[in-house]
């Protein structure tokens, strides 16, 4: 090897990127040239300076400013998703309703007032008190507000009016009640009911869906594999563990009216009657006949079939 | 690397919660990744008000951009490119507006070279060493800031944030070999940088 060959892998060298047979050429060349030796030499100071230089962490007063700083993004977001398409003239006085309840469920307090009423209930079903972190059972007429996670048990299905908008909550389902009309699907199945002049939102992971109509909400989870080789020069091939994800989809099937799926990049989908909308966490939504004729009629028993 | 392997399924349920705007969960977040995170910004950018500065909006801006999170690649790989976008804006802005030159010793004759320790964490070492580190981050520091963008940028997200070099060409969006090379090339060139500042400076030396 050339000197000029061997200055050109000194840096290779000292990160461990070189193959064995190139890397024992240039410790060869090394040890006959002083002038590669020494350059060889002030690479490895360079490197541990580098290393040695302090690494630093942030404060603890930083890290809760950035903590503070997403959860206002959070509520700007929320804020922006809520009242988009709203018209014009209640722009402002949504906007400041809006931004003062997602405030206040930034802080993880309960709303003040009820957001639902449980009319109808077929069993046990439980009502997290954030403050308190304890569940409670629910009853018939109990009030739920914004800040509350509702779940049903086995058995059970639950009925939520308020006014014109219901919410049916189907066996085995959670759901977090995070505005007055905005709620977060945790698990389960529900059918969300809501006139055209009071959209309702329901939400999963950064999704906004717009409801007006009547439309069945469900969760649907895939699972994909990760796998491949990662090969660096000089180094034996490495076989990572295979990574599973799991992909988590919303799933829309619009009975009536229609619903607008809103992601936070503006990606839009509107599903009609008849229809089945589909957005997955990560990727484009979809839409699509609806398959299951069916759809909803586990509601019946709350006297809300189709 | 927080945020990969085993914990990819974790990731991606942190940052479901996140979305739900879970106050524990963005604090979790950036326990994730901060120490890596905060370590490329400060080296890339070198300044410690704007290090500070991008290391909180580049979380900000995880929160707005979370629905463009792809799960196939790692949590800490997307929050990586975040703040490289951010911190290459903000170069590109500093270089628009004919500010003071990313050169640390010219930064420090006008009294304003910061080198984090003072209002940054580090680990807890012996006063030699720690006044051993000084003297390398000063002149670490002042030399990183005449590479060129792109090689300071590979270089430090493999000796500062520990990344793969797979991750460093995701990020920069360049293949595996293109990295390898720019991070060799930015060894070599810091090293001649460090060896003239030497050369200038012989008490420097340490023998």
């Amino acid at each position: 090897m050339t000197c000029s060959d061997v200055r050109k892998a000194l840096s290779g060298l000292a990160l461990g990127d070189l193959d064995a047979e190139p890397a024992a050429d240039v410790h060869a060349h090394l040890k006959s040239c002083l002038e590669c030796r020494a350059e060889d030499a002030a690479i490895g100071r360079t490197l541990g300076a580098l290393r040695r230089a302090a690494p630093v962490a942030p404060s603890t007063e930083r890290r809760s400013a950035a903590v503070t700083a997403m959860l206002r993004a959070h509520g700007d977001q929320a804020e922006k998703l809520l009242t988009r398409r709203r018209p014009v003239a209640w722009i402002p006085l949504a906007a400041a309703a809006v931004f003062l309840l997602v405030v206040a469920a930034a802080l993880n307090l309960r709303g003040g007032g009820a957001a639902f009423t449980v009319a109808k209930i077929t069993g046990g079903a439980k009502i997290l008190d954030r403050d308190a972190g304890v569940w409670h059972p629910v009853v018939g007429g109990a009030a739920i507000s914004v800040g509350d996670r509702l779940v049903t048990e086995p058995g059970c299905r639950v009925l939520l009016v308020s006014g014109e908008t219901e919410l049916l909550l189907d066996v085995e389902t959670s759901v977090d009640v995070v505005a007055p009309r905005r709620v977060t699907l945790d698990a389960g199945r529900m059918i969300a009911v809501a006139p055209p002049s009071k959209v309702l939102v329901v939400t999963d992971m950064s999704n906004a869906v717009r409801v007006a109509g009547r439309v069945e909400f469900s969760l649907r989870e895939t699972e994909g594999a990760i796998g491949g080789t990662f090969e660096e020069q000089g180094k034996d091939p490495v076989v990572p563990k295979t990574i599973v994800v799991k992909k988590k989809s919303l799933v829309a099937r619009v009975q009536a009216g229609e619903v607008a799926l809103d992601g936070v990049r503006d990606q839009l989908l509107r599903a009609s009657a008849g229809q089945q909308g589909t957005f997955t966490f990560g990727g484009k939504p979809e839409t699509a006949p609806l398959k299951d004729p069916l759809v909803g009629t586990w509601a019946e028993e709350l006297g809300e079939g189709r | 690397m927080p945020g990969q392997g085993e914990d990819m399924i974790d990731d991606e349920e942190l940052l479901r919660r996140c979305a739900r705007g879970d106050a524990a969960a963005y604090r979790e977040l950036v326990e994730r990744v901060e120490k890596p995170l905060v370590n490329f910004i400060l080296r890339f950018v070198g300044e410690r008000s704007v290090a500070e500065d991008l290391f909180q909006e580049t979380f900000v801006r995880v929160v707005k951009t979370l629905g463009s999170f792809k799960p196939e690649a790692s949590l800490s790989t997307w929050i990586f490119t975040i703040a490289r976008n951010l911190s290459l804006d903000w170069l590109k802005a500093k270089r628009r507006h004919r500010e003071t030159p990313l050169d640390a010793a010219s930064s420090e004759e006008k009294g304003r070279v910061i080198y984090f320790k003072d209002v940054l964490r580090s680990g807890a070492a012996a006063p030699e060493e720690r006044a051993e580190a000084s003297e390398d981050e000063r002149r670490v520091s002042a030399n990183l800031a005449k590479l060129s963008p792109i090689k300071r940028e590979a270089l430090v997200l493999r000796i500062y944030a520990g990344l793969q070099y797979s991750e460093i060409a995701r990020i920069q969006n360049a293949p595996v070999g293109t990295v390898k090379f720019r991070i060799h090339e930015a060894l070599k060139d810091l090293s001649q940088l460090m060896g003239a500042g030497e050369d200038r400076n012989p008490a420097a030396q340490g023998g």
